[in-house]
């Protein structure tokens, strides 16, 4: 008798042994933003995946293998060391800080980190699929609407990670950025171009599986490319392929808010006609904004385009424009497209003596 | 949670393609190859290296190089991480065309590095699989 009163006292002892061991022994405590959050995680595993487990979604694009350097957090602890792979995207200063990749840092003792506001603002959405249409031969425009009565806030030129469901021999959930061609102020109907990559895995499931009314989660927003507040400066926006959503949000926000008074330049490159798109809404915006001038330009427009537009490479274009028309004083540029067009409006830059601190472009991953 | 085996072996799946072959026997025998056909790698990433310069500097428009070679380079915007681990590299996609023979070959910046650094060229079935013969009659 007396043994039925002793085994479950004897069991539960045991329970809370073994419970006192886990936390004081396998369960590390992490403090973010002096006891914003307090967490106890699991001994060893890697912060970065630790922290998106309880919803902080810090940025990253790389699988957690320290190549993007996106995910960079500030540790009070300064004495952790650091890897050879984490010390080629940590600058000098940055060291100083005490700031690691959080990919690259395991859990082995209590850690007190420091995120930035605008981290702690990003968050997983709910979406359904509520419009998919082409826009060129290999881009589409696709709108997810936010379910329920939330809304992504969100600056003009920021982006998002849409979150793609393992599907065929893609075993594991893969996220990648998209950036967001809406204007903020339409929160939970968001826009999104995708071009096709050949092999991609994100944009092959956005154009061949994806249907209207599906649901599709994301994390956002996240990114540094906004609007800069010089509003006496001239504007020059150059974009092409699936650069040029961002640059559309970020002017038809300037338009919504009525801020800007210099003339805004936006110069659209594509190859030929075929890879032109949202030309109805620039031409639409041209004529109910007198100080937005878009001019799209083609490097080899095919016979069938009779084009009779601007013709060259982009950033040619752009420098004729900045010689006869618009002038190289009091300007800044906005860039959004892929590395090439990147590297060589850089290039404009610098042979036309334009302040490069004054050229803003998305570090994107 | 994904072991750091399981991981990696998602890292290389795509690069592997159909391919039964383990990473090291595909290698040894692309490296096997090179040397039957009297190609180095050095030599086969510089004339990549030429032709990827040339088509990009143009941003989608289609180049003659040399009066021989009709390249084109297609971005997209973004970056794609080595599966190795040791670099990214922009999402593009570089067509070569012989207009002599009429051989043509795709590659990207990455698998542009993944032949220069690591010997790799892909498994078979890969998009981005560079095939040794191919690679020795467009660039002689």
């Amino acid at each position: 008798m007396s043994l039925f009163f002793v085994l479950p006292g004897i069991v539960l002892l045991g329970v809370g042994l073994a419970l006192f061991i886990r936390a004081r022994y396998f369960l590390i405590s992490v403090i973010v933003n002096n006891g914003l959050y307090q967490f106890r995680f699991r001994r060893g595993q890697s912060l970065l995946e630790a922290l998106f487990k309880k919803g902080i979604y810090l940025p990253s694009s790389c699988g957690g293998r320290a190549l993007c350097g996106m995910c960079k957090v500030r540790v009070a602890k300064k004495a952790l060391d650091y890897s050879e792979k984490e010390l080629r995207l940590i600058s000098s200063s940055e060291k100083e800080e005490g700031v690691h990749l959080s990919c690259q840092l395991a859990i082995t003792v209590p850690l007190s980190i420091y995120l930035s506001p605008s981290i702690l603002k990003i968050k997983r959405y709910k979406t359904r699929v509520s419009a998919i249409k082409d826009l060129t031969g290999d881009i589409k425009e696709i709108k997810l609407r936010i379910l329920g009565k939330k809304q992504l806030v969100f600056k003009a030129g920021q982006f998002c990670q849409l979150i793609i469901p393992p599907y065929a021999e893609n075993r594991t959930e893969t996220r990648r950025a998209y950036s967001l061609a809406n204007s903020p102020a339409k929160g939970q109907e968001l826009e999104f171009v995708v071009r096709r990559v050949s092999q991609g895995v994100a944009s092959t499931y956005l154009h061949d599986r994806l249907k209207v009314g599906q649901t599709l989660e994301l994390l956002g927003p996240m990114g540094d490319f906004e609007l800069h507040e010089d509003e006496e400066a001239k504007m020059i926006c150059i974009g092409g392929g699936s650069g040029v959503p961002p640059l559309k949000s970020l002017v038809l926000d300037m338009f919504e808010q009525g801020k800007r008074k210099q003339a805004i330049w936006f110069f659209f490159g594509a190859v030929s006609k075929k890879d032109l798109f949202y030309l109805d809404f620039f031409y639409e915006l041209e004529k109910k904004w007198p100080i937005f001038h878009f001019i799209p330009a083609l490097s080899a427009p095919l016979p069938q385009d009779k084009w009779e537009g601007e013709k060259g490479l982009i950033t040619e274009v752009v420098e004729r424009y900045l010689l006869n028309t618009i002038g190289r004083d009091r300007v800044e540029i906005y860039l959004c497209g892929s590395m090439g067009m990147i590297n060589s409006a850089l290039n404009l830059v610098k042979r036309q003596g334009l302040d490069p601190e004054r050229v803003y472009y998305d570090k994107f991953f | 949670m994904q072991s750091r085996k399981d991981k990696e072996e998602v890292f290389f799946k795509p690069f592997l393609a159909r391919d039964k072959r383990s990473l090291e026997e595909i290698i040894a025998a692309d490296t096997a190859s090179f040397k039957g056909l009297g190609l180095s790698f050095e030599q086969v990433a510089a004339f990549l290296k030429k032709m990827l310069n040339s088509a990009v500097a143009e941003l989608g428009r289609s180049v003659i190089v040399e009066g021989r070679w009709e390249v084109r380079a297609e971005e997209a915007r973004g970056t794609i991480p080595c599966p190795f681990g040791d670099s990214r590299w922009p999402k593009d996609l570089i067509t070569v065309k012989d207009l002599g023979k009429g051989v043509a070959i795709s590659f990207s910046s990455l698998s542009l590095h993944l032949l220069a650094e690591h010997h790799f060229l892909q498994g078979k079935g890969s998009s981005f699989r560079l095939e040794p013969e191919k690679l020795k009659a467009i660039s002689e």
